[in-house]
């Protein structure tokens, strides 16, 4: 099991990357769900990257 | 953790594999941007062929595969086909190659061919115009298959930055939070950041479209391998017969009904005539494929003798061809739609400002950054001023 700490600092990641994988996989073996999930498998993953270099920065 | 050892040997592996492979990552990266929506491009330039406009009961009709093929002949009647095969988006299309001799080479013609008439519809441009340059850069940089396995090399040195990238992810972001980035620090700390994380976000993207791009440049290799493997044992009542000429052929049609009526797949992806890289002296070989998304990338190979029309052999495709097959969409994004092409445009951009951060964090290395990467040995990561010393 993930130590507390890796645990915070593997999280997102892991989960981006599963989400990743899946969008890649859907859309090779459907044409109607399979690519619709592949946008969101993708997607999701730039618009953290949007999301976390453009947000303003915090007050504190 | 990584002992301070550990992480000093991952960070010289990240560098080194990073810096090698950069300049042609950023090369791949942006030629590899247009081509990802090249049928788009194509279009727009008028480069792409359409069927012309025929009373729609006409689109079932097909004349036979000779009279395609002598109507591509026809116009370059010094030259011989070498490959044709069914238009992938529209089945009222055929393709043909046409050069001067069946070894491969990058100097041939391609003609359309409407099935429902026999007449020529187009020529593609073949070796000219921006999409070309930027296809050839992309795939070999103009040096042939040595150009293409270097690539390929590129690729492998890719993997394992991003590898080493992720080990060394850990200790940087020990104390920050996932996504942080420190805009209010020096402009390194920022790019280091933002590195870190489009890095780690876009890391299963880039190593799939890394890898599948490094098995792409085997395929030639590939296929001669199973040629001598496997093929080549199939043939052997055919050893060192030389080409068979033209007069001694039977009619094409006869063997794409042998064909049709031999392989439980229905779809013509490609036809190898004689002598060429995909064929025998002796055979046309005939490449079907299935009709849903994962069917059309397996290959199904017949051999058909040329001269009597009968099925030699159908070998069945080795697992390593049917992996490339099969991971190659993996590498072109084009298997989902205009929505995933975009996405794909994103995560290549994506991946140009990971390399370009990369570059600008090796040459912005601090001052005395290697004598503190030492002292960083010492203690952990965060006790040193901040991870910016160690990342030189």
């Amino acid at each position: 099991m993930l130590s507390p700490e890796s645990r915070r600092l593997w999280t997102w990641p892991i989960a981006l990357g599963v989400l990743s994988t899946s969008g890649l996989l859907t859309a090779l073996v459907s044409d109607d769900w399979g690519d619709t999930w592949s946008w969101i498998g993708l997607g999701v993953p730039v618009l953290v990257i949007a999301w976390f270099a453009w947000r303003p920065q915090r007050a504190d | 953790m990584l002992s301070s050892r550990a992480i000093r040997i991952w960070t010289w592996l990240h560098k080194w594999t990073s810096l090698i492979c950069t300049l042609f990552m950023l090369l791949l990266c942006l030629t590899g941007l247009p081509l990802i929506f090249h049928h788009e491009i194509g279009h727009l330039l008028g480069d792409e062929i359409e069927a012309p406009e025929l009373p729609a009961a006409m689109d079932r009709q097909r004349v036979s595969l000779d009279t395609m093929a002598q109507a591509a002949k026809a116009q370059h009647p010094q030259l011989i086909i070498q490959y044709a095969g069914e238009n992938e988006d529209d089945p009222r299309l055929w393709w043909f190659t046409l050069a001067a001799t069946p070894e491969p080479t990058s100097d041939y013609k391609s003609v359309a061919v409407d099935a429902r008439t026999g007449l020529v519809v187009r020529e593609y441009r073949i070796g000219e115009g921006f999409m070309d340059l930027m296809f050839r850069l992309h795939v070999d940089m103009f040096a042939g298959l040595p150009g293409k396995l270097f690539l390929g090399f590129m690729g492998l040195l890719l993997l394992i930055a991003l590898v080493s990238g992720v080990v060394l992810y850990a200790p940087f972001m020990r104390k920050l939070d996932f996504g942080a980035v420190r805009k209010d620090r020096s402009t390194r700390v920022k790019w280091l950041d933002l590195h870190n994380l489009i890095g780690i976000v876009t890391l299963v993207w880039c190593f799939v479209v890394g890898a599948t791009g490094m098995i792409n440049t085997w395929a030639e290799l590939l296929v001669q391998y199973w040629q001598y493997d496997k093929v080549s044992a199939l043939l052997a009542p055919y050893k060192n017969q030389p080409l068979l000429k033209a007069e001694e052929r039977a009619p094409l049609q006869a063997s794409l009904d042998t064909a049709m009526h031999a392989g439980d797949k229905r779809k013509v992806s490609f036809i190898a005539f004689p002598g060429t890289a995909f064929s025998s002296p002796h055979h046309n070989t005939f490449f079907l494929k299935g009709s849903t998304p994962l069917t059309s990338k397996l290959l199904q190979p017949l051999l058909i003798d040329a001269r009597s029309s009968q099925l030699t052999a159908a070998p069945e495709l080795p697992w390593y061809l049917t992996a490339l097959l099969v991971s190659q969409p993996l590498h072109f994004g084009d298997y989902g739609g205009m929505p995933m092409k975009i996405l794909w445009a994103l995560l290549d951009v994506a991946t140009i400002v990971v390399l370009g951060s990369g570059l600008y964090l090796w040459l912005r290395k601090p001052q005395g950054a290697r004598k503190s990467a030492k002292g960083v040995a010492a203690g952990s990561l965060d006790e040193a001023k901040s991870p910016e010393t160690a990342a030189a």
